[in-house]
């Protein structure tokens, strides 16, 4: 979801240095991601396509080499080979507790991206080529659900046994079969009135029938809603609980990218490489909430008693983690580039791992660890820890508070961090994780 | 709601003729076998049924009635396969369609038409 936010710095600033500014990561920027290629050559994620079939992939090819005249520039895309195909025999229970290769099979990602490949800015941009790049990302080891989600599937198969029972009652209601056929007959009687006493009381009788039918719809149908809106709250809570999982989760990608001088494919040459390991762990300390609701469903009805479909939306919490939860992410990548004037490849890992405690839903702390090791004998390893603590002022504003110490160059001093803020947006984008 | 209708056709002999149907695309459903008006069955994501001898269901049909349920972020195909066996034959049939948005509702409905075989 797109994010519109601003930040107002309302405390002491000590002394800030973006990890950003000096091309240095920050924790999320070393999560395996799942279009490796595009992250590789800094493509922005929102232009990434993702066709979910063989079709719309050529689609895809076709259109950008038409619009591009050639080779397709400052283009990606996300490929998920099992989603592109047909799975009739896939079912939940399986996708639920996966064995170790259905996982690797069904989250397997490759990805290819394109981008121009220049030096300078502004009038001394120069134009060199093209960069490519392929990569792949997948989920060795992933937590397991919440084991609720049988008893709610069970709940979900039950009522959709009602709605499927309900609709067809209401398509085959003899009373109502019935009276459709009569009101039918009455339309037709109208019509073919020689006399306007006939047509008269044929309107009559027809207005009695249609009005009877309404009403008896209505009541079958209040039905039906009512099932309705109980289908999608459990669909909802199925899809929730698939995407909190706790326990281990153990994320992986790599990609390769090759210079192609002036666009000629036989002179690429390999430019750079990156491998991510992305290990996480999800603990459940406890449920928060308020005790006393505990067991209470309180949905919202019409003037008529028929149940309204939930729209609302809980707002999520601050660190993207269930309230009551912790999660601990660790990260690890290998970059590889080479350089630009002696082509020399150089580069170094990155480790870190970022804890967070999404205490309730509305304060969460966090602390994070990176540390930079080189493998090249101009720089020194440098590293960041902060600490960050945030906590919810309204649906979409947040209060934080970081300090620690970030990235330092050779001969600098240690830089600290000390900001604190208020952020204000649109979007359920928390701060601390992504 | 989308609405999938699918005819099938299945040669059967005197042999008792079952049906099993799964819930695909790892989404939810329920389904109800009618034989008329008479419930044969019903279940949820898997079901398997015994619809009898061979000479009862010849020149009968059989109704399966699914509601599936687009639960999972990954994709919005939802399926179900059918697979008829003790007839001359094992077969399976694939209905199949995508929802047009998250969260939504497919009903499937399929006549299985019992045939003499030829």
């Amino acid at each position: 979801m797109m994010r519109l936010s601003f930040e107002i710095c309302a405390g002491v600033v000590l002394s800030t240095t973006l990890a950003a500014a000096q091309g240095l990561p920050e924790i999320d920027d070393l999560k395996a991601p799942s279009t490796a290629s595009a992250v590789l050559l800094g493509t922005s994620p929102t232009s990434i396509e993702r066709p979910d079939n063989p079709r719309a992939v050529i689609v895809s090819l076709v259109s950008n080499v038409a619009t591009s005249g050639g080779f397709p520039t400052d283009y990606s895309v996300g490929l998920t080979p099992y989603w592109m195909r047909w799975q009739p025999q896939l079912t939940f229970d399986s996708y639920a507790k996966p064995t170790f290769s259905q996982r690797l099979v069904r989250t397997f990602n490759v990805s290819f991206a394109s981008a121009d490949w220049t030096i300078g800015a502004g009038t001394a941009k120069q134009d060199l080529g093209s960069r490519v790049a392929l990569g792949f990302s997948t989920v060795a080891y992933e937590g397991a659900m919440d084991p609720n989600v049988f008893t709610l599937k069970m709940d979900l198969e039950g009522t959709l046994k009602a709605l499927g029972d309900a609709l067809r009652n209401r398509d085959t209601n003899p009373m109502l079969v019935a009276l459709r056929a009569r009101r039918k007959d009455l339309a037709a009687k109208i019509t073919q009135a020689k006399q306007p006493e006939e047509a008269e009381a044929a309107w009559r009788a027809f207005n009695d029938t249609d009005q009877t039918l309404k009403v008896l719809t209505a009541v079958a149908d209040k039905g039906v809603t009512t099932l309705q809106a109980k289908r999608r709250n459990l669909a909802r809570q199925i899809r929730e609980i698939d995407t909190q999982r706790y326990g281990g989760r153990l994320g992986v990608a790599g990609a390769w990218a090759w210079a192609m001088p002036n666009d000629v494919f036989s002179d690429a040459t390999r430019d750079r490489y990156a491998i991510w390991v992305t290990p996480s762990f999800r603990w459940r300390l406890s449920k928060t909430g308020d005790e006393s609701d505990e067991g209470d469903v309180v949905v919202d009805e019409d003037d008529l008693g028929v149940e309204q479909p939930d729209t609302s939306e809980d707002p999520s919490p601050v660190s993207g983690v269930d309230p009551g939860a912790i999660e601990l992410v660790g990260v690890g990548r290998l970059l590889r580039e080479s350089d630009a004037l002696t082509r020399e490849m150089t580069g170094g890992w990155d480790l870190g791992a970022r804890m967070v405690w999404q205490i309730s839903g509305d304060l969460a702390v966090s602390g994070e660890f990176v540390k930079r090791l080189w493998n090249s004998d101009l720089k020194t390893d440098t590293q960041r820890a902060v600490a960050l603590v945030e906590a919810r002022l309204g649906e979409a504003a947040y209060i934080f508070a970081s300090f620690g110490r970030d990235y330092e160059e050779r001969g600098e001093r240690t830089n600290l961090v000390s900001l604190v803020g208020i952020k204000i947006g649109v979007g359920s984008k928390p701060l601390l994780t992504n | 709601m989308k609405h999938v209708k699918k005819n099938v056709k299945y040669a059967v002999r005197k042999a008792d003729a079952r049906l099993d149907i799964t819930i695909g695309s790892g989404q939810i459903g329920s389904s109800t076998v009618l034989k008329g008006d008479k419930e044969l069955g019903s279940g949820g994501s898997m079901l398997s049924l015994n619809l009898g001898p061979g000479t009862d269901l010849q020149g009968t049909d059989v109704v399966v009635a699914s509601l599936v349920q687009d639960v999972l972020t990954q994709t919005n195909r939802v399926s179900v396969e059918y697979v008829l066996s003790g007839g001359v034959k094992k077969e399976s049939f694939v209905a199949k369609t995508v929802v047009d948005k998250d969260l939504d509702l497919c009903r499937f409905t399929t006549t299985i038409s019992f045939v003499e075989p030829s």
